[in-house]
């Protein structure tokens, strides 16, 4: 695999881990500085994210993303919906643009930055 | 090669400054070629059609501390970001947001390859 297919995987594996509420993988994915920016424009730190995702529930969906490398780092972006269920079924969907950053850690990929806009729909 | 962090603060600040004075040769030359940009209603525009937007939309960007990350040939670079949208003198709103940006080292120069804006609002009741 290229370096965008790794980034690509990456992704899937982050989307997999909130979906599961499975922090201790998330955590894997991301760098210690990792920085959040949330659609309020709020920013969280790499601890504040994974507290965030631990307390509030949901299912991350993409649509299709484009990935650009510069050497040891990538962006990533392109649409996310943030799918919750409330305790009666039903479902909530936000729809956001995603802008993320990916930095090589090792022979590692991991997020450093993750920063979600409302898209008007 | 060793980066300064504070190169990166520089290029942001001669983007500011570019926008506020309305240069767009300017404010072409801090923007690489493949530059994204993100605006805050999720809409992506490219180098051209951002410079044409900021050439027909006039507006000031002020920013706060910026955090920088370096990562061999490329860079982050977050913070608030204060944009007051109208002409010198005719400012119509000021928006609170925070941003992150890309800058990658190509060709003896540092210019930026990505941004995302997100407007600060209040946090939705539970």
């Amino acid at each position: 695999m290229d370096d965008a297919q790794v980034v690509l995987a990456l992704e899937q594996r982050r989307c997999a881990a909130i979906g599961a509420g499975d922090t201790a993988t998330l955590r894997a994915l991301l760098t210690d500085d990792y920085a959040h920016v949330h659609m309020t424009g709020a920013t969280d730190d790499c601890a504040g994210h994974l507290r965030a995702v631990s307390e509030r529930p949901r299912e991350v969906i993409r649509g299709e993303l484009t990935v650009r490398v510069y050497g040891e780092l990538a962006v990533l972006t392109g649409q996310q919906i943030n799918r919750s269920r409330s305790a009666d079924g039903s479902v909530t969907d936000v729809t956001a643009f995603c802008h993320q950053v990916a930095v090589k850690v090792g022979e590692d990929w991991r997020f450093a930055s993750g920063q979600l806009t409302p898209m008007a729909t | 090669m060793a980066y300064d962090p504070d190169d990166l603060r520089r290029l942001e600040a001669r983007r500011c400054a570019a926008i506020a004075a309305g240069d767009l040769a300017s404010l072409a030359d801090v923007l690489a070629g493949d530059y994204l940009h993100v605006l805050a209603p999720g809409r992506v525009c490219d180098k051209a059609g951002y410079v044409e937007m900021i050439g027909r939309s006039p507006r000031s960007p002020k920013r706060g501390a910026l955090r920088v990350r370096l990562y061999g040939d490329a860079a982050i670079v977050e913070g608030e970001l204060e944009n007051s949208i109208g002409a010198a003198g005719e400012v119509s709103r000021v928006i609170p947001a925070y941003c992150t940006q890309v800058a990658a080292y190509r060709d003896g120069a540092w210019r930026f390859v990505s941004y995302i804006l997100t407007q600060k609002r209040p946090p939705r009741a539970a």
